[in-house]
């Protein structure tokens, strides 16, 4: 038993410095796919996606974003299908730190569309509010 | 060899190879992306951050290895144990979520089969937990069998 729980630390280990999706170590750091705010709102040509059910995008949502949350995902999907240009740089965001939404729905965009620049944006909807 | 032996035998193999399977299945998963399975253990808000981090990392690969285990053969009932703790946790976690009416992924299998119907999940869990503690029971037995036949041939020298 111990002996199987040793090894399985080893890839582990391999995986906190390897893994191109590893966790950051403290929620103050970035993982590899995430993008912060003030970043975020440099780049010039971004597409806002906004992870939150319909009624919290109905009420405020960051401008031009579009609304793709999983609840109504097949539907969505296919409107901003015929939107996305391969090679735009996609911006997940949810409601904040504590929410995963903003990350299901960028691996769902990678997996399902193919998109190759996803970011999940720290801090989601309210760290966007603050800085703006 | 008796036929009530030889199903219970077949039906222990079958069931090491479907549990197995599915852990090697749900590890392989969470392996894949351990930052989404580090928000899914943060979001039952049981434990800090670093270690929620650390958990994701560590998690899948300790289920991968004992899943593999239970189909290669070796080291069997050590997998067990280890998958029937991680059951017994995953259970009180999803539990504790439960009853602070946590609206959550479980994380159980990454993204895939995402759901958060509780009563659907802790079934599920339970019946995983039943066939983990049914095979410990037949290795055990097995265990036992073998170390009679062992005393009877060293008194038989």
């Amino acid at each position: 038993m111990l002996v199987i729980a040793l090894l399985a630390a080893l890839p582990a280990l391999a995986a906190s410095v390897f893994h191109p999706n590893r966790p950051a170590w403290s929620r103050e750091v970035l993982a590899p796919d995430e993008i912060t705010p003030r970043e975020a709102m440099a780049l010039t040509e971004v597409v806002w996606i906004d992870a939150r059910s319909r009624k919290a995008f109905a009420a405020e949502h960051v401008p031009g974003a579009f609304s793709l949350n999983e609840d109504e995902w097949n539907q969505s999907l296919l409107t901003f299908a015929s939107h996305f240009q391969p090679g735009q740089t996609l911006v997940v965001y949810c409601d904040s730190l504590e929410c995963n939404a903003s990350h299901q729905v960028a691996a769902r965009l990678r997996k399902e569309l193919g998109a190759e620049k996803v970011r999940v944006l720290k801090g989601g909807w309210a760290a966007w509010k603050a800085e703006r | 060899m008796e036929s009530g032996t030889l199903i219970r035998n077949r039906v222990a193999l079958a069931l090491h190879w479907m549990l197995g399977g599915l852990f090697l299945y749900a590890g392989t998963i969470k392996a894949l992306a351990p930052a989404q399975f580090a928000l899914d253990i943060a979001n039952y808000r049981l434990v800090p951050w670093p270690v929620a981090a650390g958990l994701a990392l560590y998690l899948p690969w300790l289920e991968i290895l004992a899943g593999g285990i239970l189909i290669l053969g070796p080291w069997r009932a050590g997998a067990l144990r280890i998958l029937l703790l991680l059951m017994l946790v995953f259970l009180q976690a999803l539990l504790t979520a439960w009853l602070r009416g946590l609206n959550i992924h479980c994380g159980c299998f990454g993204s895939a089969l995402a759901t958060s119907n509780y009563a659907l999940l802790f079934l599920r869990d339970l019946l995983i937990l039943s066939g983990l503690g049914w095979l410990l029971g037949e290795e055990w037995k097995r265990r036992v069998a073998e170390e009679a036949v062992a005393e009877r041939e060293t008194r038989g020298l």
